[in-house]
């Protein structure tokens, strides 16, 4: 079992949460800790790069409910970057990509945010 | 402990109280014969003096069962025995020395008639010598047991010694003839000397009196007044013996030896008393330190005891703080208690101090810049204050000042549990040895309410496991029972928590045009959250299905009255099928569920008609993006809804079962036309092979259709 980690960093005009390991009920806190904390800054903007996740629950999945609302009042948005096919298939089970932006590449995603930024 | 001494003491008090009798009894006897041998000589007009052979056997056949019984006496560890021992000996000696003090005084008035053949002397001799011999044993052996106390050091054979060469002083004595005869005067001298020395031998056994340092502070001074009473009675002793005229007159014509034993015993109980008379006034000033040191040993006896009967920690905190305060002699104690973040100052039963002086006190400066408190946790050792800066009163004695104060961590390892304060009314109140005690007590206690908090957390688990077993077999309850009958199809349908209780369910629920739809979910989250949800739903469903006509309506009406509802983080997914029995056909729906395997003449498929999570999306969203699959099937086909919990199973190495692996297992089974249970089976033994036999992680949910 791979460990759970986190880590933010900057990348204009958004930030990227990246994700690596398993995303369950014991490590989705973690996440929600990183949400709030950018929230807390003014941070509405935000990619989470899925590159590295190797498993996500429906715990984990809650997570994302949780913020999206607020983020996109606040003219935001959270979007979804470089599943792999079997995270994908969680995701789309649950009807996710009907609520949220998910892209095969971070860098679309970063440029979908530009260019809403310069509408 | 009181009881414990006399129970050990009395075993063999019925033979100790015989064998005294028996040697007095003996001796008594000799008296009377020799007093008749004496009559009968005096009848028969021959010397008194003449009876030799008589004066060597009588003392030695008299005090033979005496040595006898010396010989077994126990030594004796309880100083309070000795405590006992000497106090007997003090009132036997004084009432001996009365006794013989006043024939002397009567008979120093005839003294011109104690000739060494008269009558007088004669009686007087027999009357002192029976008195004499009466109370030896009540001198003699208390002296020894006095003597062979554990505590004194003395080993076994000096008193022992002592009182041998004491007998033989008596016995040799007989042999000599005082009155008359040259050789008889030359022994006087030797006799003299010999009995010198047994004296200077009592003189060395009387110091060995290291029994009374622990004897408790009042006994120490009664003591002082036995001492008083022994050295008076044994002065007295010697006076009525060693009188010129009276006594030792009618001794020493009738029985030298005895004289001779006397006065060696009468000295040797002077010394005895003497130096226990000292011995205790010098042990006096050094009772209250001694007194203290025994309560502080009982205190952590005490504390040792409560330590495994005390079940609720604060009762124990409480205890052990009345236990602090007696033990260091304290006039206030307090604990401050930490578990976790919170802290909690506990002041005890009766508290003689307030809350708010508790913390003036807890911020008295030990250093720059330091206060007790944060001392303690620092440092983690006692921390004294000498002289406590400011008034601080007590509640309840508003004259009381409290003057200096001590802190103890109570730590296990590098826990720190809390801190033990003490404080006392007068300054510099803590010397090292009371530091040494705040310490000892201070593990003690932590170490007590760990083994309680242990204790507690056990009680509470157990009840948290007894309630969640009350809910799993609730949730069971809540799965239908009964699967319907149909000339149409068979059903099959389980559900397994992965830990006690769980977020899955499956239920049969009968829609407005009576027709039966079949239903799987699976709530978000695990165990006792996923399961309150759970319960949940199942009512909702429940109550919307009959108002509905299609899976599609159900589910809508169930997403409209549950989003939003709920927090946000939480959702469900289900699938739901319509059974049309005639036309052999599903109408299924599914709100982000697995999708369902179906296998139609043997062909396997997963049906994944669109649909969101429910409470996931807006009603509007969540309706639009609701598709309804509708399947026509052949006798023989299979319909299986499951939940992710199967195709989730992992192997040891923490692969995934996966779907292809188990529509495989499906349609192999389908092959050999099992019937629903024994499809159940066969996707278990799969599952199982592939996990070997490691118990599923998450909630499974099965529930299988087979068409006629």
């Amino acid at each position: 079992m791979s460990q759970f980690t986190l880590s933010v960093r900057e990348s204009p005009p958004a930030r990227v949460i990246d994700l690596t390991g398993y995303l369950d009920a014991h490590t989705a806190p973690q996440l929600e800790e990183a949400f709030q904390s950018l929230l807390n800054e003014q941070q509405f903007n935000i990619i989470v790069n899925f590159r590295d996740l190797a498993y996500i629950s429906s715990a984990g999945l809650g997570v994302f409910m949780a913020f999206v609302e607020e983020v996109r009042s606040n003219s935001g948005d959270i979007k979804l970057a470089e599943m792999s096919p079997k995270v994908y298939n969680v995701f789309d089970l649950l009807g996710f990509p009907m609520l949220y932006e998910i892209y095969d590449d971070e860098q679309k995603a970063r440029a979908k945010f530009s260019n809403e930024g310069s509408c | 402990m009181q009881n414990d001494s006399e129970q050990i003491e009395r075993a063999p008090r019925r033979w100790t109280r015989f064998s005294r009798l028996l040697t007095q009894a003996v001796l008594a006897g000799l008296w009377l014969v020799l007093l008749l041998y004496d009559l009968f000589a005096q009848v028969w007009d021959r010397p008194p003096g003449d009876q030799g052979w008589f004066r060597l056997l009588a003392p030695i056949v008299a005090l033979l069962p005496a040595i006898i019984r010396l010989l077994a006496i126990e030594q004796v560890e309880n100083e309070q025995v000795v405590y006992k021992t000497f106090r007997n000996l003090a009132l036997a000696v004084l009432a001996t020395g009365s006794v013989l003090i006043v024939p002397t005084f009567v008979l120093t008035g005839y003294s011109d008639q104690l000739v060494p053949d008269g009558i007088l002397t004669f009686f007087a001799g027999r009357l002192v010598c029976l008195i004499m011999l009466m109370a030896l044993p009540w001198l003699v052996e208390p002296l020894v047991q006095i003597f062979r106390h554990r505590a004194t050091g003395a080993g076994s054979r000096l008193p022992r010694i002592f009182v041998a060469a004491m007998y033989v002083v008596a016995v040799i004595a007989q042999l000599v003839p005082l009155q008359g005869g040259e050789g008889g005067l030359a022994m006087e001298e030797p006799l003299f000397a010999m009995g010198s020395l047994v004296a200077l031998l009592g003189l060395i056994l009387a110091t060995r009196a290291g029994w009374i340092i622990n004897l408790r502070r009042e006994q120490k001074w009664k003591l002082v007044g036995y001492a008083m009473l022994a050295t008076a009675g044994s002065s007295m002793l010697l006076a009525a013996i060693e009188h010129t005229g009276g006594t030792s007159a009618a001794l020493l014509s009738f029985a030298p030896g005895l004289l001779n034993f006397s006065s060696t015993l009468g000295l040797a109980l002077i010394f005895t008393s003497t130096v226990i008379f000292a011995s205790a006034i010098l042990a006096l000033p050094t009772a209250s330190a001694i007194d203290r040191r025994n309560t502080e040993v009982s205190s952590l006896a005490n504390f040792a005891r409560l330590l495994t009967q005390s079940l609720d920690t604060e009762h124990l905190v409480d205890t052990a703080i009345s236990i602090a305060c007696d033990a260091i002699g304290a006039r206030t104690a307090w604990i401050e208690l930490r578990e976790g973040d919170a802290i909690q100052i506990r002041l005890g039963r009766e508290p003689r101090i307030t809350l708010r002086v508790a913390r003036q006190l807890m911020t008295q400066s030990v250093g720059k810049d330091l206060v007790i408190a944060q001392a303690v946790s620092q440092r983690r050792r006692v921390e004294v204050v000498d002289r406590i800066r400011g008034i601080v009163l007590y509640k309840a004695e508003t004259s009381g000042e409290l003057k200096s104060m001590a802190a103890a961590p109570l730590q296990l390892g590098e826990d720190l549990l809390g801190t033990l304060y003490v404080a006392k009314d007068r300054v510099n109140g803590f010397d090292r040895r009371s530091v040494v005690l705040i310490n000892a007590l201070a593990d003690q206690i932590a170490l007590a309410i760990e083994q309680s908090r242990l204790i507690q957390s056990s009680f509470v688990r157990e009840r948290f496991e007894q309630e969640m077993l009350i809910a799993r077999d609730l949730q069971e309850r809540l799965l239908p029972k009964q699967m319907p009958l149909s000339p149409f199809y068979e059903l099959y349908a389980e559900s397994l928590p992965a830990s006690i209780v769980g977020g899955d369910y499956f239920d049969v629920v009968a829609f407005s045009d009576n027709t039966i739809g079949l239903l799987v979910a699976d709530v978000s989250g695990k165990g006792a959250s996923a399961a309150l949800y759970m319960g949940m739903i199942k009512g909702i469903v429940q109550a919307l299905s009959g108002q509905c006509a299609s899976p599609k309506e159900l589910l809508a009406k169930a997403n409209v009255a549950l989003h939003g509802s709920i927090d946000q983080r939480w959702f469900a997914t289900m699938s739901c099928a319509q059974i049309i029995d005639e036309h052999r056909t599903l109408r299924v729906v599914r709100a982000g569920h697995c999708p369902t395997l179906v296998v139609r003449s043997g062909v396997g498929a997963y049906s994944q008609p669109r649909g969101l999570g429910l409470a996931i999306a807006r009603p509007a969203l969540f309706d639009s993006n609701l598709e309804i699959e509708e399947m026509a099937f052949c006798p023989g086909d299979y319909a299986i809804f499951f939940s992710d919990g199967l195709p989730e199973a992992r192997s040891p190495e923490g692969e995934e079962l996966g779907y292809d692996l188990l529509m495989e297992a499906v349609t192999a089974a389908a092959h050999q036309g099992v019937n629903p249970k024994e499809m159940r089976e066969a996707i278990f033994e799969r599952i199982n092979a592939f996990t070997q036999g490691e118990p599923l992680a998450d909630d499974s949910t099965l529930m299988i259709l087979r068409w006629r």
